[in-house]
């Protein structure tokens, strides 16, 4: 629209009504002080000094930011998730690294960002006797926005144990390998309504396959000496034991911030 | 204020009300006295309405470059290897107490690690940086026991001693627990997943079970040298506000107890940030009030030019043609009256994995101006470059800077063998060969940079606040030696597969030509080398 321009100014003579009218409420552009700014204000009708301040801005009408998250910690280890060989294991939703969020309009993008304290056991086997090489237990955690997996937010955990298979020894160095992090992604012009970012694990079982020549190997299974379940065990007396894998999570947390 | 509309048509030979006059005209005037609202302007404003620079957020930032001093003599210039990064002290480096308590980071200067600002009701936006390092790696100022090879030696036994740092936001004196970079039960210990197939009691030994082997505290962060990126959303009621990062050191507790501190157990906290993006909710009034008056008319009132015209209608008629700041209500304006909120945002990605992992070799060009913006463009190759790799491709380029903004850049690596070649010489009589030990004293380092977008490709320069640094932590993998020959050795692994943590506010004056962001990353030492895995940089130009 135009700015307003008066219908009539009233000079002196006769009352007109319909022109009265005109600068009450009118149908055409530029007229009426009632209808005119029934959603017609435009820039032209702004102070030249009119800059948008804050108190102007509706609250999240411009940008919005929610957090969730937790500091109970979560044990999670390999058996939970049973047996699978198939190539597109079942991932699982991680509590506290989950949100779902809905967007009253279009952004412009929407900052996504998880973060979490981490510890795993994840053994690096070898058999010195035999001289095979190495074989490490796969754990890797993905991460999902509005269900499509983000393949560079793809997240591996340190090595933090070795497992000889042959000598049934095993070794833990897991106490210098707890981690944090805090990771970013920024997605483009997200629609209006929900969305949702998830942070999934799947951990497989363990297997010793070097090479990867054993189209079927078998659960690791070691001879582990009675002593290390308890100091009273004995060290010449073996249980056969089962190696799986676990990962600890601590303080996590995930945020939104969305940007018109 | 919704939409209004008159109340009657006046029609010929109705007769005049002074009420009902007074209603043609009061209603708009009340409207446009501060009560104009979102029914009341056009979406075409969005296109071209000035913005105040904070409108939508506020941005404060802290940051402190405190870089790494080196083993490396530097006198007169310095150039690498550079030898180990502790032992020497600097004013800006900050000293972590080993006592458990929150603490704020407070350098030798008395320079705290902290934002304030006085907020309305807002959220806080927050995302922090720090970088620490154990000492100990250093065996000059130490007195390291050597093993079979120096390589594994650690004054503070980093080998087997997590550092046990916690770090947290701390917003107006309260720890948000959402943030603490560990698990807050410092008694926290997790079983070792060796699981026994049956009840123990083989062999005569009866022992209640089966039961799981007890493993090792891993309630704080573990490697000795760690780049650390934290962030929240915090709401915050109306009022003075402090944002800090925390810091506290866990005791380490073993089977046998508390694991004592020496005397050269120290971890500094070198380069940090605070960066806080207050999100605006119910800010402050910072507005006058506009206000325009039609004053009602009286009962037997002449109308005139003036009494209609000049006293009522043309008021209320140039107040709608010159809208003041202060004739709009409280959250008058919704998204579709906005231009965005942002000036632009970009983010790149690498993932290795597809494309094969990214090798850097090249060595840290130094700290100290000029050295510290050296970029090489000689990739991973046998002899060692001197100057900053871009890492994996990782940048952005032609980022807009034609208004002033303040752009915030957020990177992260996974990374893994941060190897360096040190070879142990085996041991002929226990018939073992030499192999590769892994030299926990290996540093990977990182650090953003920007150039204008038409400079050469190696004027970069330096975003130094963003310097990160990791070391080998994975010293234990290795595999079993494949023949018997001197030198006839595998290399030893490193799956150390760590986040390194970016981050940095770039305040640039406004220029017509764009710029460039890239990640960079170089070594400390001989030999020294980094896979990166995957990747990702991104930018936010925020306005100002």
């Amino acid at each position: 629209m135009a700015v307003i321009t008066p219908n009539t100014t009233y000079p002196a003579g006769p009352f007109v009504v319909a022109a009265h009218n005109a600068n009450i409420y009118s149908t055409t552009s530029g007229r009426g002080i009632m209808s005119e700014p029934n959603g017609g204000l435009q820039v032209v009708n702004l102070d030249a000094a009119f800059t948008v301040k804050d108190e102007h801005i509706m609250p999240q009408e411009a940008v919005m930011a929610l957090m969730d998250g937790t500091t109970v910690p979560m044990d999670v280890y390999n058996n939970a998730f049973g047996i699978r060989d198939d190539s597109d294991p079942a991932y699982v939703a991680l509590a506290g690294l989950c949100q779902r969020v809905y967007f009253p309009y279009p952004a412009a993008f929407a900052s996504w960002q998880w973060s979490f304290h981490v510890s795993v056991f994840r053994p690096f086997m070898i058999d010195m006797e035999n001289q095979s090489g190495p074989d490490i237990a796969a754990i890797a955690v993905r991460v999902f926005v509005d269900g499509v997996e983000l393949p560079a937010w793809r997240r591996n955990f340190p090595v933090s144990a070795e497992v000889d298979v042959q000598n049934n020894t095993f070794n833990n160095h897991e106490q210098i390998c707890p981690l944090w992090f805090d990771l970013t992604y920024l997605q483009p012009a997200p629609a209006a309504g929900y969305h949702d970012i998830a942070v999934k694990l799947y951990l497989p079982r363990v297997t010793y396959n070097p090479q990867g020549l054993d189209p079927d190997p078998d659960e690791l299974n070691i001879d582990v000496p009675l002593s290390a379940f308890s100091p009273s065990g004995a060290t010449d007396v073996t249980v056969n034991s089962t190696v799986h894998t676990r990962i600890s999570f601590g303080t996590r947390n995930v945020r939104c911030v969305m940007f018109k | 204020m919704s939409y209004i509309f008159p109340r009657r048509v006046l029609r010929s030979g109705d007769v005049m009300d002074n009420v009902e006059l007074t209603e043609d005209i009061t209603p708009a005037a009340d409207r446009v006295s501060g009560k104009l609202n979102m029914h009341n302007f056009n979406q075409g404003i969005a296109a071209s309405v000035a913005i105040d620079g904070e409108a939508f957020y506020s941005i404060h930032h802290y940051e402190k470059f405190s870089p790494f001093l080196w083993s490396r003599p530097f006198v007169p210039v310095a150039t690498p290897p550079w030898g180990f990064p502790d032992g020497l002290t600097a004013t800006d480096q900050v000293l972590v107490q080993n006592n458990f308590e929150w603490q704020a980071l407070v350098d030798g200067t008395g320079e705290a690690t902290e934002v304030t600002l006085t907020t309305g009701q807002s959220i806080l936006w927050i995302n922090a940086y720090v970088q620490y390092l154990w000492w100990g790696f250093n065996p000059t100022p130490g007195s390291i026991t050597t093993s079979s090879s120096t390589a594994f030696s650690h004054e503070n036994n980093a080998t087997s001693v997590p550092c046990n740092l916690q770090f947290a936001l701390r917003v107006n004196g309260n720890v948000i627990r959402e943030t603490v970079t560990g698990i807050d039960d410092l008694t926290y210990r997790v079983s070792v997943p060796i699981k026994p197939l049956q009840q123990i009691g083989v062999g005569g030994t009866v022992l209640p079970g089966p039961q799981d082997i007890r493993g090792e505290q891993v309630c704080a962060l573990g490697p000795p040298c760690l780049p650390i990126r934290i962030g929240a959303c915090v709401p915050c009621v109306p009022g003075p506000q402090k944002v800090e990062i925390v810091v506290r050191r866990v005791p380490f507790i073993t089977d046998t107890g508390v694991r004592q501190y020496g005397s050269y157990d120290k971890i500094y906290v070198y380069c940090r940030q605070v960066n806080v993006v207050e999100l605006k909710s119910f800010p402050i009034d910072s507005v006058g009030p506009a206000e325009v008056t039609a004053p009602a008319f009286e009962p037997e009132e002449p109308l005139t030019t003036l009494t209609m015209y000049g006293n009522r209608v043309q008021p209320v008629v140039n107040a709608y043609n010159d809208v003041q700041e202060g004739s709009l209500a409280r959250g008058a304006l919704m998204h579709y009256h906005l231009p965005p909120a942002t000036l632009g945002f970009g983010q790149d990605t690498f993932d290795g994995t597809s494309s094969g992992v990214w090798l850097f070799n090249s060595f840290y060009p130094g700290w100290l101006l000029p050295a510290r913006d050296t970029v090489t463009l000689t990739a991973y190759a046998g002899a060692q470059a001197t100057g900053w790799s871009n890492v994996a491709g990782l940048r952005l380029n032609n980022v807009s800077i034609s208004t002033g903004r303040k752009i915030l850049v957020l990177g992260n690596l996974q990374i893994r063998n941060v190897v360096g070649r040190e070879t142990s010489p085996g041991d002929p009589d226990m018939n073992q060969a030499p192999y590769a030990v892994a030299d926990i004293a290996s540093f990977a380092l990182f650090q953003l940079m920007w150039q204008p977008s038409t400079n050469g490709p190696t004027a970069w320069t330096s975003m130094e606040e963003s310097l990160g640094m990791v070391n080998n932590f994975i010293w234990f993998t290795r595999e079993p030696p494949s023949g018997l020959q001197p030198g006839d050795y595998l290399e030893g692994w490193g799956i150390e597969n760590v986040e390194v943590h970016l981050m940095a506010m770039l305040d640039l004056p406004a220029s017509a030509t764009p710029i460039n962001l890239g990640i960079f990353g170089s070594v400390a030492n001989t030999n020294n080398e980094c896979e990166v895995i995957r990747g990702s940089l991104s930018f936010i130009s925020l306005r100002e």
